[in-house]
């Protein structure tokens, strides 16, 4: 058997495309032919050789992504000279000037910041006392890391949190209105909307998850899902964003 | 209309990962970009410079591709929080270091996949016929990005030849046979004493 024929049925079977038959028989014929054998730890070890380079390499382009504009970090730019922010601003307010002199007259004026208008992380009620058992630490670190406003790393706990299935059901609403909330703040609205949507209408949070899925859908300018759901608000009975739901929905079709 | 950011699911990075080539990158990249605020909290909580939350980070970012890749990431948890796991445990290791004053650095073994692993065992092996000899700094360039290509980004022989300049998929096949035999001779040569 050549070197390729080897390398080959040894690709095979490490991709669990061999039959039983012929895996028993690959590994029959590992032991009982050393030469055999010997190929394919030698082929393995150069697939390891292989890995540890590619991790290496995959890792500098990495570090590499760091300088890139967009990612890179606050504190790293900090250094630049003064002048060339004053540069930047101009260049900027240069191109926004373009961009608004040669835009249609015609052209519908983008609607205003209506998320930032509204939004408002909800207020975190402390329900330490009533949790015991198991979940009852990490709650409170939860809860702890939300007055912080430590949304990225409460994000995690809330999510390991609501797996549980005993949690979920007596802490769900709660839970996922922590949850999606803390991802709207870190700028996930798409996660948060799935996040939204495992809860029932009967929940008794579920007004207010209403309520952030509308803003998600504001933010993410789903204008069509946006208005569902800010009309399922205001054709409520008794909601607590009723007016607010409105005066979004007038700014859409103000006629 | 201004455009609308889209992500990726879990799903889809798992996928693009495990599919290699184009995909594979672009799943990377919106793994690193879309969770690099945990290096600043992670960062102010343990007090590293950036350049130590960055190589953490870019680290913890290798483990999880890599995880994925072998079918180690089972899924029971989502990949942020496991990202979040593995990057934390890493600045905790570095800020170990630096409290220790210690300057030691283990380097981790790359992982096999399972199937290999369990035939290793079956054999036998010993150490020195697996053990790892960093031989790919010994070869050229062409081999060593051909063989990144295939094996490590999983690109397929078609792309592997435009990438790579090469007139054919079979021209692609034929230069890495030829590379994995030079990285077999390399991995003959016994280590010196």
């Amino acid at each position: 058997m050549s070197l390729e024929e080897i390398y080959e049925l040894t690709d095979a079977f490490l991709a669990g495309e061999l039959s039983q038959e012929d895996t028993l028989a690959f590994e029959d014929r590992c032991k009982s032919d050393p030469e055999f054998g010997k190929e394919v730890q030698l082929y393995i070890a150069s697939l390891r050789e292989i890995r540890l380079e590619g991790e290496q390499a995959l890792k500098s382009q990495l570090m590499d992504r760091f300088s890139e504009a967009k990612v890179i970090p606050m504190e790293a730019s900090s250094n630049r000279a003064p002048w060339f922010a004053a540069a930047a601003a101009a260049v900027a307010l240069l191109v926004i000037s373009i961009w608004w002199f040669t835009s249609s007259p015609q052209q519908v004026e983008p609607p205003k910041d209506l998320y930032a208008q509204y939004m408002k992380i909800p207020d975190i009620s402390v329900t330490r006392a009533p949790m015991e058992g198991t979940y009852a630490s990490q709650w409170g670190q939860t809860l702890g890391l939300l007055k912080d406003s430590m949304f990225q790393e409460a994000i995690p706990m809330l999510d390991t949190l609501l797996q549980d299935t005993t949690f979920f059901a007596s802490y769900g609403g709660q839970g996922i209105m922590y949850l999606g909330t803390s991802l709207m703040h870190m700028g996930k609205y798409e996660e948060a909307l799935t996040q939204f949507q495992r809860i029932e209408s009967e929940n008794p949070y579920s007004d207010q998850i209403l309520w952030y899925e509308a803003l998600s859908y504001v933010k993410l300018e789903d204008i069509p899902e946006a208005t569902r759901t800010l009309k399922a608000i205001v054709e409520k009975p008794i909601h607590y964003k009723r007016k607010e739901a409105q005066a979004i929905l007038d700014q859409y079709s103000p006629n | 209309m201004f455009g609308k950011k889209r992500t990726y699911t879990d799903q889809a990075i798992i996928e693009g990962i495990k599919t290699g080539g184009a995909n594979r990158e672009k799943a990377i990249n919106q793994l690193f970009d879309s969770n690099l605020g945990f290096l600043h909290t992670v960062r102010k909580k343990l007090f590293l410079s950036l350049e130590e939350a960055q190589d953490a980070y870019a680290d913890a970012i290798v483990k999880v591709a890599s995880q994925i890749s072998l079918g180690k990431f089972r899924g029971e948890s989502k990949i942020s929080t496991y990202l979040y796991k593995i990057f934390y445990n890493k600045c905790v290791d570095v800020s170990r270091k630096k409290a220790s004053n210690t300057a030691t650095w283990v380097e981790e073994y790359p992982e096999l996949s399972d199937p290999a692993s369990d035939l290793l065992q079956k054999l036998d092996v010993k150490d020195e016929v697996v053990q790892l000899r960093k031989v790919m700094a010994n070869m050229g360039e062409a081999c060593k990005n051909i063989l990144l290509d295939w094996a490590y980004m999983g690109y397929s022989m078609e792309e592997i030849a435009q990438r790579r300049n090469l007139k054919t998929p079979e021209s692609a096949r034929s230069l890495k046979y030829k590379c994995l035999k030079k990285l077999r001779e390399l991995l003959l040569i016994k280590k010196p004493t």
